[in-house]
């Protein structure tokens, strides 16, 4: 960091920020208008929500770190930026809830922080979402290689990066669905041939939408080197993915707790439906080949 | 390019929510003593006001133990023109150290005290 350095305009700081607040308040609006959130934040034990919050810090790392708003970083750069996302998810959640009349004068601290705590998770998704998605190509020529072709070439994201990417999505989607009542009713009142029906159904879909909907950054049926690299291989990690994604996110609102196996296992398979999705859309995200991305551009 | 002011400042009001929200809840995890609910209702007779549907007399729920109620059942009896009046009223949800503004009816104004009781609640 010499001298010579120009320094950033504080405008374009400002312009980032706004994108960042944007890009937050849109993944997170229908979360921060959900009646479970707010109650979640003091019905759930401090360190269930401390662990929700590590491992969305970790999707946030991980997302940072396989999009390419800014590919050559140090460790610590990526870690301040992950920092810095979740900090704005933190401070857009607090204002939001504060204008939403969720935390006030006569909330406890315990209850605004716990609020704070879960709303800023799915706000600081849209924050990374809007660094690494959301932004302009020709917002900063220096990072337009990389910037425009979103998180992009799937010649830079292993098998393993789209898996993590596909783990990202299923939380992402699977967190607006979780808190709420449904998938223990889904789970508890479908019967075991209605749950056998929902797997196939799941797979077949994600495999059609990422492999043959000819969705950007959907690939072709080819096999590539690694195990994990063939269609339905792929199909299948992810669909495991999002199974334990969805057993996180049961566990984490407590919908486990004195719940029998058989209702577990129907939740999970109901609430993976809709993280499966959320994978998939992740992986379409990080895209195909490099040659498929030429043909879109 | 070198960082401006508006970034060094974005930095550190990050890395104060962050800790903020992470040291306090894992301060709350480790210090607070998780003790069953304890309902404790303040009425405020004063402030008591007629209605054309009954006399009213507002109060606040707190919950002065360390874990939350949920389905809180309180009911209020008093002694109103010679008869006994009791109505209960139910919250949804009662978190610990949050107040929460409630209000009996009565058919007109009580002879004497207003007594609440807690019936029951959930756990979560």
């Amino acid at each position: 960091m010499s001298k010579s350095e120009p320094v950033k305009p504080v405008r374009e700081t400002v312009r980032d920020l706004i994108r960042a607040a944007g890009g937050g308040l849109l993944v997170g609006l229908p979360l921060l208008y959900t009646m479970e959130m707010w109650d979640h934040s003091f019905l759930l034990p401090s360190w269930k929500i401390v662990v929700l919050l590590g491992v969305a810090f970790v999707v946030v790392v991980g997302f940072s770190a396989v999009s390419g708003f800014r590919r050559e970083r140090s460790w610590a750069e990526l870690l301040i930026d992950s920092v810095e996302t979740m900090g704005i998810g933190a401070v857009v959640a607090t204002v939001a809830l504060l204008l939403l009349g969720r935390i006030g004068l006569e909330t406890s601290l315990r209850d605004a922080v716990g609020k704070i705590a879960l709303e800023m998770i799915p706000v600081a998704f849209g924050v990374s979402l809007a660094g690494g998605q959301l932004a302009s190509p020709d917002d900063d020529p220096e990072d337009a290689a990389a910037q425009g072709s979103s998180v992009g070439d799937g010649a830079g994201v292993g098998a393993f990066g789209r898996l993590f990417i596909a783990g990202g999505g299923a939380l992402l989607f699977a967190l607006n669905i979780a808190p709420t009542e449904e998938p223990l009713l889904l789970g508890v009142e479908a019967e075991w041939w209605l749950l056998l029906l929902v797997i196939p159904a799941t797979l077949a879909m994600t495999f059609a939408i990422v492999f043959y909907a000819d969705f950007r950054g959907g690939r072709s049926l080819d096999a590539g080197d690694s195990p994990l690299d063939h269609p339905l291989t792929e199909t299948l990690a992810a669909y495991a993915v999002s199974l334990l994604v969805s057993l996180l996110l049961l566990w984490a609102f407590g919908r486990t707790d004195g719940v029998g196996l058989r209702a577990i296992i129907g939740q999970v398979i109901m609430l993976a439906a809709v993280a499966s999705f959320g994978a998939a859309a992740g992986r379409l995200l990080v895209g195909g080949s490099q040659q498929q991305q030429q043909e879109a551009t | 390019m070198r960082q401006n002011w508006a970034e060094w400042a974005t930095l550190a009001v990050s890395v104060v929510a962050v800790i903020g929200v992470i040291g306090g809840l894992t301060l709350d995890g480790i210090f607070t003593d998780a003790g069953p609910p304890e309902p404790v209702v303040e009425l405020q007779v004063d402030a008591a006001y007629q209605t054309e549907t009954g006399w009213i007399v507002p109060g606040t729920v707190s919950n002065d133990g360390g874990e939350a109620a949920e389905a809180i059942v309180l009911r209020a009896t008093a002694s109103v023109a010679g008869n006994e009046e009791e109505n209960e009223i139910t919250l949804d949800y009662l978190p610990p150290g949050t107040d929460v503004d409630v209000s009996f009816g009565f058919s007109a104004e009580p002879d004497g005290e207003v007594t609440v009781q807690t019936i029951g609640f959930r756990l979560p």
